[in-house]
């Protein structure tokens, strides 16, 4: 008869399963968290780094553990390791044989990290995967793992892990416009959860822990279910979005800031194509950011007109009807922006086809989404194309209506080099029409620059009153000094002003949809430009910006001509782009791969042998867990001997034994006996070998065998021992158990069991 | 019908009175243990041989010993007999025996003016049919049937034949002069066929050392009464076959037919004494259930006898028993064992 009671195992080999049991679950974790990274750098090499790195650090932990180190010395192991990868990774060979790290590696770390926060301020989202990027991902993995495991494992207790999820969680929430996907939290969540579980499971403590479990999982959903609901954007980030990598913006308050970023991407990324049945490609324009505060612009909240479907939008303020006004209709697809304004030529009348509730605002006439965002949208907008000519324009009859006075404020510090340069730019022009002129051909005569990095190099990037004062003088800057100078001076001079910002016309390439052709923007055609507000004409636009855009011919008089002007070819002159529809995915995979970001190829390698490492594990994996469901099954019922010796004869396999299905149990269970020279084990086997026979030959009913699951954990401890190191490590690497017998070529036939 | 008595003096010591249906299995063992013991005590160095016999015997199965002469065949029909307290006939085969001479004769009374049944050798627990296949085919064929039919039929009257009838034959090889082949046909009725095989040296010189003086059968005697014996029987009837294992056998037998190097495969008979054999020998083991290793083991003493090898699986060698014990050692084999394909 099988034992009755209950063979005690060792005590040791269960805390050894349970150990790997929570690294893996803290590897659910990890990988879980880092879903919710993804969106923050272009491409992948960065993901798989994390996870190289992370794995590496757990594994390794368990692995010492396994091998019996001492508990507490785990984690400074683990810090040795990381300042290992760190210095291999980093510190271009400042170490003692190049992973032993010294002072220089230190400062060069020290360096890094400084780098890395100017680039975080210059890079938007997502950033170029350059090499401060990874060293940051690199040491946060690693931290994160180390606390992680401490945690969890070192002081057994994996509920306070979660707190070291939050900080990484708090990451993408401040970069990304809309805060952390609720798939990616969700699936933090559930990797949480199953920490806990398995924590659960191996101190078998039962209901309660498993309640806490629960309660705290169904609490993160829930809590991620209210964020979906508050956050629009639903399909960014989780695992499911490993093609998001597109342009946000206008989430946060410092558009141009934001704006700024943008322009300065390695590569442009496709953000939108439209066709329009306007003569002349035109300007989208998503708001206005009429509040200047000094130091920044921003667009003033105002309450908003619900967009009735398929219905006009008011006209535009201060239009008159003695100007010229041709309607047009634009068809716009975006296929790679997320903003909470449309995109759309000014004046837009009506919009057609949007999903979700969006909202108008009656001053400037900005559409705004109310629970949604642009993503996906594809609509139809009719505008109109507005033809002052300079003498609509010079009538302006100098009373600036009081709902307007709010665009005149400049604050009482304004400094001077301001009002001083506006005065000097304006001198002898009487109109505010001649005087606006002044100002748009001063910044596109006096030597000014298009840069888009000077600012930053300079330390004045941004809007403010400094940062313009700044760039008067160094006269380089791009879109945003041009836009907010201008605007800032029109302001000085008495002229409501305020900044617009939108995309360029983009490159036209053949028609995808429709006949007309097709315009393709680019993350490098986000633009600013001031408006001016001419009482009888309402607002115009001008472009100073040196370099960019289509000067407006309203503000050439003695020109008929209206020529997109592009002397610097930065990419806005349709003739000087592809002619090749732009696809998206392929931007965003190719981006990043300047001269800058060395370590691509290096990250791209490690990647790739992760992948590899995680497709030859796998078998390894996969066995295991058969063996764990096989003992779970035999622990939660009696009976299972069939269970019992399929694992059994699986494990021989492993150990490359010769096992043929016409082999008879007690044949089998001979050639196991030979081999154990333990007598309890061969008791175990003796108990096996009944308990297999009875229940597959014997009457039915009347036999469950008991304890199949410690003897056979007897049995397999004997076949291990006998098998060797290297047969050992055949046997967890490729384990051939996991093909059938009946799969593999049958030389031998089986000799007689007399 | 009429039970006749025995025509040895039956040794009244042995109660024959209890007739008990069934017997525990460590009983059975105990008994079997005694029978063995008693038998290795005049054969030396041939357990397994012994084994077997025994196995046949209690699944009341006729057992076929065919080897060459001088190795002990007699010796262990008559030892086993022996050691059952049961009546025991042994016929002489010479090609001049005649089928009465086995059956039995009605024969004219004088005195009471009618005809009166003289039974035959056949009327045993136990016949021995020493060197069966030196008799003419006739009267190989008049055991044969009684084997078969457990009954004999002389003048139109049948006598039916006491349980247990067992029949333990030995024969020389066919290849042997003076033979006549059993049929196979008549082979079939036997349950198993064994080979004695020479002893080895040990038991070889053991032999000249015990049995010079004296012959040992005289010195064993009855071990288990007749109806112990068929209470061992009913036992090892009364073994589970559980359905994997029964299919387990119906694989084996219909591979033998489909081998290439057969032309005679075994018949559904073949499979019935084979699962029959099967739980004798759990039985024997103590197990009231049968294992897949039973079947592997008689495998070939059952099958090996029924079997036919073509030529071209002959070859070159005089005798077919070593050629079909290698075809059917490799049928057992090759064919899949059912393992855990039942429930509790």
């Amino acid at each position: 008869m099988v034992s009755v009671a209950v063979t005690p195992v060792s005590v040791g080999l269960t805390r050894r399963a349970g150990s790997w049991r929570l690294t893996s679950a803290l590897l659910l974790v990890l990988l879980a968290t880092s879903f919710s990274l993804i969106g923050l750098i272009q491409g992948f090499g960065w993901w798989f780094l994390m996870l190289f790195v992370g794995s590496l650090i757990l594994v390794a932990a368990a692995a010492l553990r396994t091998l019996g180190v001492p508990r507490i010395l785990v984690p400074l192991i683990e810090v040795a390791i990381l300042t290992a990868i760190l210095t291999v990774g980093f510190g271009r060979g400042t170490g003692f044989f190049g992973i032993i790290p010294t002072t220089a590696t230190f400062e060069r770390f020290g360096a890094l990290g400084d780098l890395a926060r100017t680039s975080i301020y210059a890079q938007g989202t997502p950033a170029s995967p350059l090499v401060e990027f990874m060293f940051l991902i690199v040491l946060g993995t690693g931290v994160f793992s180390i606390i992680l495991d401490t945690v969890a494992i070192t002081f057994s207790r994996p509920g306070w892990a979660g707190l070291a999820i939050v900080p990484v969680l708090i990451v993408p929430a401040v970069l990304f416009t809309d805060g952390v996907s609720p798939i990616a939290l969700a699936e933090c969540a559930a990797a949480f959860l199953f920490l806990l579980r398995s924590d659960a499971r191996k101190r078998h403590q039962g209901i309660p822990r498993l309640a806490a479990a629960f309660s705290i999982g169904a609490v993160s959903i829930v809590v991620a279910l209210v964020i979906s609901v508050t956050a629009p954007g639903f399909d960014r980030g989780g695992a499911a979005s490993f093609s998001a990598s597109g342009i946000s913006i206008g989430g946060t308050v410092t558009p141009l800031i934001d704006l700024g970023r943008d322009l300065r991407r390695p590569a442009p990324v496709h953000v939108l194509s439209y066709t329009t049945t306007a003569p002349t490609p035109q300007y989208l324009k998503l708001t206005s950011l009429d509040q200047f505060t000094g130091t920044v612009w921003k667009h003033r909240e105002r309450p908003m007109n619900r967009l009735p479907a398929a219905d006009t939008i008011g006209s535009p303020a201060g239009l008159s009807k003695g100007v010229a006004t041709k309607k047009f209709e634009t068809t716009v697809r975006i296929d790679n922006m997320n903003s909470r304004w449309l995109p759309v030529p000014y004046p837009v009348t009506s919009v057609n086809g949007l999903n979700g509730t969006w909202a108008w605002d009656p001053a400037d006439l900005t559409i705004g989404a109310v629970n949604t965002s642009t993503v996906g949208q594809n609509y139809k907008a009719t505008s109109l194309m507005i033809s002052p000519t300079a003498t609509q324009l010079k009538n302006d009859s100098s009373v600036v209506p009081a709902s307007l006075l709010a665009d005149l404020f400049v604050p009482q510090d304004v400094p001077v080099i301001i009002t001083q340069t506006a005065l000097d730019a304006t001198a002898g022009a009487t109109s505010k029409y001649e005087k606006a002129v002044a100002l748009q051909d001063y910044f596109r005569e006096q030597n000014y620059q298009y840069s888009v990095d000077t600012p930053l190099e300079q330390g004045y990037g941004g809007d403010g009153m400094a940062v313009i004062a700044t760039f008067l003088q160094v006269k380089s800057g791009y879109c945003v000094h041009f836009a907010s100078a201008m605007a800032i001076m029109a302001r000085t001079l008495g002229i409501p002003a305020r900044v617009s910002i939108g995309y360029l016309p983009g490159a036209s390439s053949p028609g995808a949809f429709g006949s007309s052709a097709v315009y393709n923007v680019t993350s490098d055609d986000l633009h600013a430009w001031p408006e001016l507000y001419f009482a009888g004409v309402g607002w115009v636009p001008f472009e100073p910006t040196v370099g960019r855009g289509i000067i407006p011919s309203y503000t050439r008089p003695d020109s008929a001509l209206t020529l997109p002007t592009n002397p610097s070819g930065s990419g806005t002159a349709p003739s000087t782009r592809p002619l090749v529809p732009v696809d998206p995915t392929t931007t965003s995979s190719t981006s990043g791969s300047g001269g800058k970001s060395v370590i691509q190829p290096v990250v791209a390698g490690l990647g790739g042998g992760l992948v590899v490492a995680a497709l030859l594990l796998m078998p390894a994996f996969l066995r295991r867990w058969r063996r764990k469901t096989r003992l779970r099954q035999l622990r939660d019922e009696w009976g299972g001997a069939a269970i019992a010796w399929s694992e059994l004869i699986d494990t021989a396999r492993d150990f490359r034994w010769h096992v043929s299905d016409t082999e008879t149990p007690r044949a089998f269970a001979a050639r196991v006996g030979d081999i154990l020279s333990d007598l309890n084990r061969l008791d175990a086997l003796d108990r096996l070998l009944l308990a297999i026979e009875r229940e597959s030959f014997g009457p039915p009913g009347r036999f469950h065998a008991r304890g199949v699951a410690d003897d056979l954990e007897l049995v397999l401890a004997g076949l291990q021992e006998q098998a060797g190191n290297i047969g050992r490590l055949r046997a967890v690497l490729v384990p051939v158990s996991l093909v059938p017998v009946a799969w593999l070529p049958s030389s031998e036939t089986r000799v007689a069991n007399a | 019908m009429n039970s006749y008595p025995t025509r040895q003096p039956t040794d009244s010591s042995v109660a024959t009175t209890e007739d008990s249906d069934e017997m525990g299995l460590d009983e059975l063992r105990r008994a079997a243990e005694g029978i063995v013991t008693n038998v290795e005590s005049v054969i030396d160095g041939k357990h397994d041989a012994v084994q077997t016999a025994l196995t046949v015997l209690l699944a009341e199965g006729h057992l076929l010993i065919e080897d060459v002469p001088g190795v002990g065949k007699t010796m262990l029909a008559k030892s086993l007999a022996k050691s059952v307290d049961c009546t025991v006939s042994r016929i002489q085969f010479t090609p001049d025996l005649l089928p009465s001479d086995v059956t039995g004769v009605s024969v004219y009374n004088q005195a009471e003016r009618r005809f009166e049944f003289k039974p035959g050798a056949v009327f045993a627990n136990i016949v021995i049919g020493d060197e069966i296949n030196r008799a003419s085919p006739k009267t190989q064929s008049a055991l044969l049937e009684c084997m078969e039919e457990r009954q004999v039929t002389v003048d139109g009257t049948t006598y039916r034949l006491t349980s247990p009838f067992i029949v333990v034959a030995t024969q020389n090889p066919i290849e042997m002069e003076g033979t006549y082949a059993l049929p196979e046909a008549q082979r079939d009725r036997f349950m198993a066929r064994i080979a004695m095989g020479y002893p080895d040296d040990v038991s070889e010189l053991a032999m000249l050392n015990t049995r010079d003086t004296s012959s040992p059968l005289s010195r064993i005697g009855p071990v288990v009464s007749a109806s112990q014996l068929r209470a061992m029987m009913t036992t090892a009837r009364a073994v589970f076959a559980s359905a994997p294992v029964k299919q387990y056998a119906v694989d084996l037998v219909r591979a033998t037919r489909e081998d290439r190097d057969l032309r005679l495969g075994a018949s559904p008979r073949a499979t019935l004494q084979l699962v029959r054999a099967a739980k004798a020998r759990a039985a024997l083991d103590g197990r009231d259930f049968v294992l897949p290793d039973d079947i592997d083991a008689l495998a070939v003493p059952v099958l090996g006898h029924r079997l036919l090898p073509t030529s071209r699986a002959l070859g070159q060698h005089h005798e077919s028993a070593p050629v079909i014990e290698e075809i059917v050692l490799r049928i057992v084999g090759a064919t899949p064992v059912p393992v855990g394909t039942t429930g509790g």
